[in-house]
């Protein structure tokens, strides 16, 4: 394979790349299923001897449809958040299109620059792990091919020079030379490999270094905004479309008794995460109250030593308290999820926490190190008496408010629901307003699982115009998923004066025996009502129906659940590092490398024992784990030695002799059979003499015999079996290379033999 | 040696496009944009390190190349070393530069292309080849050898000169002589054949000479032998070739030439023409081994006597390519040929035939219709007229 026709190999490797880059990007997949296979058969059908090209004219109307087609999609929607999206459309048409044209080393050129367009706008649409492996291929890629292209094309245009230099009649010049072999490209390859070492190593400090202004709330996996299937601190209704199955581990947590002993909790453990009270019917949407009370905010300092209590007055725990072990295991964030109702908490890095008595929510106050987001403990009662809550709430109750829902036509479908299962909204005479906010609530709950269906397919969930999604979801559909649920049970139980608000985080539902853990996937993100039951109660209910869930949960496990951790591990450290890098995380390492260097080795040493116990815990080995781990661990130190030990003894013997055939089998072969002679030059070396490069073996070994005559009959026979196996292709059995190989040991070239 | 740094266009685009996106990655909040800036910086510092390590152990020497001529090719070989134990020397470009660093100068070259060489491994040599079109005879000058690189990345170039000066003779084009031209000056002409002075096999009586063993009975020379007691035998002379001695009259001014001005060419041309038929008949007479010498009139060059063989045809050639053409001219003279010379004379004019010049014995050509004597298809050949046979035995002034 000649240079240019090596280069059109890998450019199109390139551009499938940055192919799939986009398709990753921009979450269509069918774009590398169809533009894929058509990139590929233009090798079949340009590069072969077939050579069909499509003319120009063509590609330039092409070219110019394309831009026609992004200029009304622009058109149809103006938002300049599509300029990306569009221009990597219309990069990626011409790019296809070109790929089938003849094109000259400068349209090659151009093929690279589309190719680095198309990343570079995919760059600035996702973030997400597996985008960022794709580009870092693609830049590995992209710097190989940019060296064979300067090498293809400068041996081009030193032809093309060549060519034209000719004065017009004066016939042909001399021919230009060019030599490109197998060891040239090696050596190409090494330096692309070295290069793009050197690149991404330069790109990580410019990276670390970069002065940044951002500050990341919380790094959620996935693309912020877009993606749907994790956890959000919003809830959009009219923009909602689909919620993806997806089965990326979030963090897993493990239920610990007050006995000590890890346990399955009873029910599904619905994980808080953001506490959503506020609702704007204009853009269905729900959100946080931002108008926090500073007086409500708790900041405590945790470390991996012992529980902080999350109050200023000691909480007995002595009685239905709860330890939950939360290990993170893709995705980097500042919330403590948490289940109700939090007393104290634990983390695996010292932390700051900031403790929000009016909601419970912890959070972290964003000072602390960078990999901080590696695990915590959190001590709960499920079931918190009076005095524990009102320490937490560190004051008095809040006012019971007079509260209502201002969508029109809720009220009246609430009141209709409650009447057909011939629920009261007024309080009873034996009972006080909370525990009838308990009664109502629960009857709504039960009527919307009896008469909603759970679905996460809203493809025929069609906003109507001017009309709420919640009131679309209660009359016109009844079919959702969670927010949904949870939006029409808050809505409803607001209509006829009961304190609710929505809550968003994890549900707990899947448990693994073996490992005695929850795991916590991004599918089982989670919305869900609480409704106030006490002075400083809240209750959580659940609208959705439980069954359906625990059963889509089921159907979605596959036996690729059980490796998905090693993936999460990097995809966390990819979100936590790399995407959720900002300017405390940059202060932090600055603080971390000028701390004393023990201390960061004693911090290294414990993230690797963590990390060595949790692959422990889920091959659940106990104690002989370990050893196993260990011996793996030797053995394969011992075998990477052994194999770079033996990869060096063959390059020294083949360097030795000046062997530099591409044929992988004759190296192995030739350094095999010739390693009597490494041996042998190493023993005559031993005894003064040197082989000068431009001495023949026989000239080498005739001059030695003569200083040593004793050893010429051995020399003699060993330069003869290196000619036959050199360059008489004569293969050794076993018996004869150990015989040739005792001779070169036994070598006697002593001074004083006769 | 020192390397000298040279950016283009793709290289202010590529910085461009960096300074664009390390502006996004300071008002976006995306790491992914962070990093890719990070990735275009590095790209640049990669591409100059590499690119200067590379550069900096090579070695570039030129083999020498004596002569050129005039319209063919002249390949200038290269010899690249890379001195460098590890690294790789890739995707150079070998070139001649003046003094200045500059391309070669036009007048002299027609054209120049230059030498490129993939990959030059470590400790290794790797031999390329530039091509030169000389334009006109002379002397080119070379002072400097340039390699030039792009690897890796093609952001700019890097660019060592290494003064390595030679001096190139560039001879004057040759074209094949007509058959009828050369058949009537190597036919005796006016001027005869000549004798040879040395002895050989040939037919001519050289002298007498006393018999040694070995001699043919048949040379016996009896009547002389019948002279003297002892027996002579004829010694013969060595085979004699044609002799001719081409004359150029470079004496006049370009300014006094007569010539036809709306044909397009140039009194200096004519001249050039001429020194042309000169080094034409030359090679021609070396080819069949005739015997040939050379004068130039008025243009200070020596005269150079007849002789024969490949030597003495690079000794007239050289002559020919060191006339200067805008020195002032000697006044004309006819020159003195030595009867001795027994030669034919062919005189080249530039422009019109002076009969004058040499009348007895020569045979007159001009300049203009130099495809009357080469050939070749004479650019200076009025339109519509064709070219007419010339009788053998030439134009007689």
């Amino acid at each position: 394979m000649n240079l240019r026709r090596r280069f059109r190999l890998w450019l199109l490797l390139l551009l499938i790349l940055s192919l799939a880059a986009a398709s990753v990007a921009t979450f269509r997949p069918w774009l590398l299923v169809l533009c894929g296979p058509i990139l590929l058969s233009s090798w079949y059908l340009c590069e072969g001897h077939r050579s069909i090209h499509l003319s120009r004219s063509l590609v330039n109307i092409g070219a110019l449809l394309a831009l026609v087609l992004v200029g009304l999609s622009w058109l149809s929607e103006p938002d300049t958040g599509r300029v990306m999206e569009l221009l990597g459309i219309f990069v990626l048409i011409l790019l296809v299109l070109r790929q089938f044209q003849e094109r000259t080393t400068r349209e090659d050129a151009q093929q690279i620059l589309l190719s680095a367009i198309l990343v570079i706008s995919s760059i600035i649409q996702s973030d997400r792990f597996l985008f960022g492996i794709i580009v870092v291929l693609w830049l590995v890629t992209l710097v190989f091919v940019v060296m064979l292209f300067q090498l293809h094309s400068g041996s081009a245009n030193a032809e093309s020079v060549r060519r034209r230099s000719v004065p017009a009649g004066r016939g042909h010049a001399p021919p230009l030379e060019t030599r490109f072999g197998l060891p040239d490209l090696s050596r190409v390859r090494l330096l692309a490999v070295f290069a793009s070492l050197g690149i991404i190593l330069i790109s990580i400090v410019v990276f670390v270094l970069f002065p940044r202004q951002i500050l990341f709330r919380s790094g959620v996996s996935g693309n912020r905004g877009e993606q749907k299937s994790g956890f959000a601190e919003t809830v959009d209704l009219i923009s909602s479309e689909r919620i993806t199955s997806s089965r990326r581990e979030v963090f897993t947590m493990r239920w610990v008794d007050p006995g000590g002993q890890s346990a399955k909790w009873v029910e599904p453990v619905l994980l808080r995460g953001a506490i959503l009270e506020r609702y704007d019917p204009t853009l269905g949407r729900w959100v946080a109250d931002p108008g926090s009370d500073r007086e409500n905010l708790l900041s405590v300092r945790v470390g991996p030593s012992r529980f902080i209590d999350l109050s200023r007055v000691k909480i007995p725990q002595q009685i239905q308290t709860y330890t939950l072990w939360f290990e993170m295991r893709s995705m980097a964030t500042d919330i403590f999820f948490s289940p109700w109702a939090p007393v104290s908490i634990s983390t695996f890095d010292p932390r700051e926490v900031i403790f929000n008595r009016s909601n419970l929510l912890a959070t972290d106050s964003g000072r602390q190190v960078i990999d901080s987001y590696s695990g915590y403990g959190i001590r709960v009662q499920p079931f918190p008496s009076e005095q524990v809550l009102e320490i937490l709430g560190g004051g008095p109750p809040a006012p019971v408010r007079a509260v209502r829902f201002p969508v029109p036509g809720i009220r009246e479908l609430t009141l209709a629901a409650l009447a057909g299962q011939g629920v009261d909204t007024e309080i009873g005479p034996d009972e006080t307003i909370w525990q009838r906010n308990r009664r109502v609530a629960d009857s709504l709950k039960t009527w919307l699982e009896d008469n909603c269906r759970y679905t996460t397919d809203l493809r025929d969930f069609i906003q109507v115009g001017g009309e709420d999604p919640i009131l679309s979801f209660l009359t016109r559909y009844r079919f959702g998923h969670c927010e949904y649920f949870a939006s029409a049970l808050t809505a409803m139980c607001r209509s006829i004066g009961i304190e609710s608000r929505l809550v968003t985080g994890y549900v707990a539902v899947e448990y693994n025996d073996v490992t005695e853990r929850y795991v916590v996937r991004e599918s089982n993100a989670h919305a869900w009502t609480e409704a106030r039951t006490g002075e400083y109660q809240w209750s959580p209910f659940d609208p959705s129906p439980q069954g359906f869930l625990e059963s889509q949960q089921a159907a979605n496990e596959s036996w690729a659940d059980s490796w998905r951790w090693i993936y999460d591990r990097i995809d966390f450290f990819w979100n936590s590092a790399i995407v959720g890098f900002d300017q405390r995380s940059q202060q932090n390492l600055t603080e971390r490398i000028t701390r004393n260097w023990l201390g960061s080795l004693n911090e290294l040493l414990t993230s690797i024992s963590g990390w060595l116990a949790s692959a422990n815990r889920f091959f659940a080995f106990g104690i002989a784990g370990y050893l196993w781990m260990g011996s793996v661990v030797v053995i394969m130190t011992s075998f990477a030695v052994v194999l770079l030990s033996i990869a060096r003894r063959r390059r020294r013997i083949l360097r030795q002799l000046g062997v530099s055939c591409p044929d992988a089998a004759a190296r192995r072969r030739l350094s095999n059979d010739l390693r009597f002679w490494s041996i042998a030059l190493d023993r005559i070396a031993g005894s003064g003499y040197s082989k000068q490069p431009h001495e023949t073996p026989l000239v080498f070994c005739s001059r030695v015999a003569s200083g040593r005559p004793r050893a010429s009959d051995e020399l003699m026979m060993l330069v003869d079996a290196l000619y036959r196996i050199r360059f008489g292709d004569q293969r050794l059995d076993p018996e004869e290379r150990r015989r040739i190989l005792e001779i070169a040991r036994g070598l006697d070239l002593s001074p004083g033999a006769p | 040696m020192k390397l000298r740094y040279r950016i283009h266009l793709p290289g202010i685009l590529f910085i461009l496009l960096t300074v664009f996106v390390g502006l996004a990655a300071a008002q976006r909040p995306n790491n992914l944009v962070v990093w890719s800036f990070g990735v275009l910086l590095a790209l640049i510092l990669v591409s100059g390190v590499v690119g200067s390590s590379m550069m900096r152990k090579l070695k570039v020497r030129r083999p020498e190349v004596r002569r050129a001529v005039v319209g063919e090719p002249l390949e200038l070989r290269y010899v690249v070393e890379n001195r460098s134990r590890r690294r790789s020397a890739f995707a150079l470009q070998v070139k001649e530069v003046d003094e200045r660093g500059r391309a070669l100068a036009f007048p002299m070259l027609a054209a120049q292309s230059y030498g490129w060489i993939t990959r030059v491994g470590p400790g290794a040599s790797q031999a390329c080849g530039s091509v030169l079109w000389p334009a006109t005879r002379g002397v080119i000058d070379l002072r400097r050898i340039r390699i030039t690189s792009r690897f890796p990345f093609g952001f700019n170039d890097r660019a060592m000169d290494l003064d390595h000066p030679h001096q190139i003779l560039v001879h004057p084009r040759t074209h094949p002589v007509r058959e009828e031209v050369f058949r009537a000056v190597t036919t005796g002409g006016p001027g005869g054949f000549g004798i040879s002075r040395r002895p050989g096999v040939g037919e001519d009586f050289y002298s007498v000479r006393e018999f040694k063993p070995g001699d043919s009975i048949r040379q016996i020379a009896w009547k002389r032998s019948g002279i003297s007691e002892d027996p002579l035998v004829i010694q013969r002379s060595m085979s004699c070739p044609p002799r001719v001695r081409v004359v150029v009259d470079l004496s006049r001014e370009p300014a006094e030439l007569r010539f036809d001005a709306g044909s397009g060419v140039s009194a200096e041309d004519l001249e050039e023409r001429a020194i042309t038929i000169a080094a034409s008949l030359a090679s021609v007479a070396e080819q069949h081994g005739v015997e040939f010498g050379l004068t130039v009139l008025g243009a200070g060059v020596p005269s150079i006597p007849v002789r024969r063989g490949r030597w003495h045809r690079e000794r007239v050639l050289t002559a020919l390519s060191l006339i200067d053409l805008s020195r002032p001219r000697e006044p004309r003279d006819a020159p003195e040929l030595g009867d001795e010379e027994r030669c034919s004379l062919v005189v080249l004019h530039p422009a019109g035939i002076d009969p004058a010049l040499l009348p007895d014995r020569a045979l007159h050509y001009s300049a203009t219709r130099m495809d009357q004597v080469l050939d070749v298809e004479s650019p200076a050949t009025p339109r519509g007229e064709s070219r007419s046979p010339l009788p053998e035995g030439g134009v007689l002034a």
